[in-house]
Formats: C-alpha cells, structure tokens, sequence
C-alpha cells in the first residue's frame, strides 16, 4: 500500500480516540484491505509523531511496561480532512471516467 | 514477580536485532524509541494472549523489515552525488581555463581587451572548481578537480603577463 494511503489510514484509526501501537493494528486487522504489519504501522506512527500530526503519551498498562498512546492532534485532523476530501474527489473523478453519463456527474 | 514477555530473552534478542537494523539505516533515534515501544507492547499483549513468547515473535516481522520501512536520512537523500560533484569541479577548472585563455587571446587579437574579462572567467571558475573539489575530495573526480584548479591558480600569477 502507498505510503500517502497508510498515512491516511493511520490518522483515521485515530479518529474516535487514542490508542497504542498494537492496538491500531488490532483495529484495522478486521477491515478489508486495511491489514498491516507492525514494521508498515510503527515506523508511520513515529514519522506522523515527529510532524506534530499526532501526540503520544506513556500510561500504565495491565500486562507490562507503560504504553505509548497516540492521538491525533488539531493539525493531525485537518490533515485528515484534506487526505479525505482529496481521495474523495479521486473517487470522483474516476467514477466519472467510468460512467461519463451517470447522471450525478451532469452539470 | 512474573517478568513481562517482552523482557523474556527472545524477546530481547529480536528487539535487539530490530535496535541494530534501525541503527543501520539511519534511523532517527525518536523514531527508534517509538517503533522499539510500539514492538515491546506488541509482545507483551501477544505473549500474554498466546502464553508462548517464542510464538508471540514469529508473529512479528523479520528485523530487516523495520530498517527498510523507514526513508533514508534526508542529509544522504538530499546531497547531490560526489561523483557528480567531482565531475562538476573538473568540468569548472577546465571551461575556466578554455575560455578565459580563449576570451583573453581573442580579445587582444581582435583590438578589444579581453584580458581582464578572460582572467576573472579564468579565477572565478578555478575558484568555483576548488570548491567543489573540497565538497567531493572523497572521489577521484572532485580531488583531480581540485588539484587542477589549484595548480592552475597558483600559475596564474603568470596569466595577466600574457593578456597585457
């Protein structure tokens, strides 16, 4: 998967709450097409950490050392809202490609 | 007190080979911290689950995986090449020495002085390829570059003897 779309992926399994590492991938395991691996997730968590998109914090955890939970930040969500509306056009735009005379793309 | 899975020794083995592929491509250490923590909390909610560690971290990716995930570092990324800039103090050195002869001899033939625009042409671009040979001194290139330029300069005393 690109690199933009785990971003992507990422910042919206942040969306309704913090989470650690493990249990974002627990997250997107279920979902179709949405399965990653620790070495796709973690290094995109730390690389979105360090632009200020997301922050974390360390909290006791129940089965061992603390955990690191990461939300998303004010910047982390508008960036969100643009990847979103942006894939949104594509999905547009491509849907026009392929059926140039649905009658939601008439002008 | 029971020990967490990832304090386990096979859990320390892999978390070190991750550490040292990390390390190898030049990962940041912030990135490294996080990407470590994210592996420990993994095998210990994995260990917890499965009650084998060893099974836990067949689960996980290979090391290697982790140190290819990441982009390089932006200073090798960004850097032009040295052969590349090797190539470029060479090519400065000699242009400067083709046309600032070339503007000086054809200025004097023609009646116009030339000489003085064929000797800044000349310094400047000496100047610039010594530069550039001390960026790229590692290859072959940029030191030939920069040893030209400098015998060139250091000549060059004798260049405005000719131009006059």
């Amino acid at each position: 998967m690109r690199k933009g779309v785990v971003e992507l992926v990422v910042l919206a399994a942040l969306t309704h709450g913090e989470a650690y590492g493990y249990e974002i991938l627990q997250r997107l395991q279920p979902l179709e097409g949405m399965a990653m691996t620790e070495s796709t997730v973690y290094p995109v968590l730390a690389r979105l950490t360090r632009q200020g998109l997301l922050s974390s914090r360390r909290a006791p955890s129940p089965k061992g050392p603390p955990r690191r939970y990461y939300q998303l930040t004010p910047d982390g969500r508008q960036r969100l809202d643009a990847m979103w509306a942006q894939l949104q056009l594509l999905h547009d735009g491509v849907d026009a490609l392929i059926h140039p005379n649905h009658e939601e793309h008439r002008p | 007190m029971t020990l967490p899975p990832s304090e386990a020794p096979e859990a320390r083995r892999y978390l070190d080979q991750v550490a040292r592929a990390l390390h190898r491509s030049g990962a940041d250490p912030f990135d490294r911290d996080a990407i470590l923590d994210g592996l420990r909390e993994q095998i210990d909610d994995l260990g917890a689950d499965l009650g084998d560690v060893v099974e836990a971290i067949q689960r996980l990716d290979p090391p290697h995986r982790f140190g290819a995930a990441l982009p390089p570092p932006p200073t090798t990324a960004l850097a032009p090449p040295l052969h590349t800039l090797g190539a470029l103090s060479l090519a400065s050195c000699m242009l400067g020495l083709l046309l600032g002869v070339s503007i000086g001899v054809a200025g004097g033939l023609v009646g116009v002085s030339g000489g003085e625009a064929g000797y800044v042409l000349f310094f400047g671009a000496q100047l610039l390829a010594i530069g550039l040979g001390i960026a790229s001194v590692k290859h072959p290139l940029g030191r030939g570059g920069l040893v030209a330029a400098a015998l060139l300069l250091s000549s060059s005393l004798v260049l405005p003897t000719l131009f006059a």
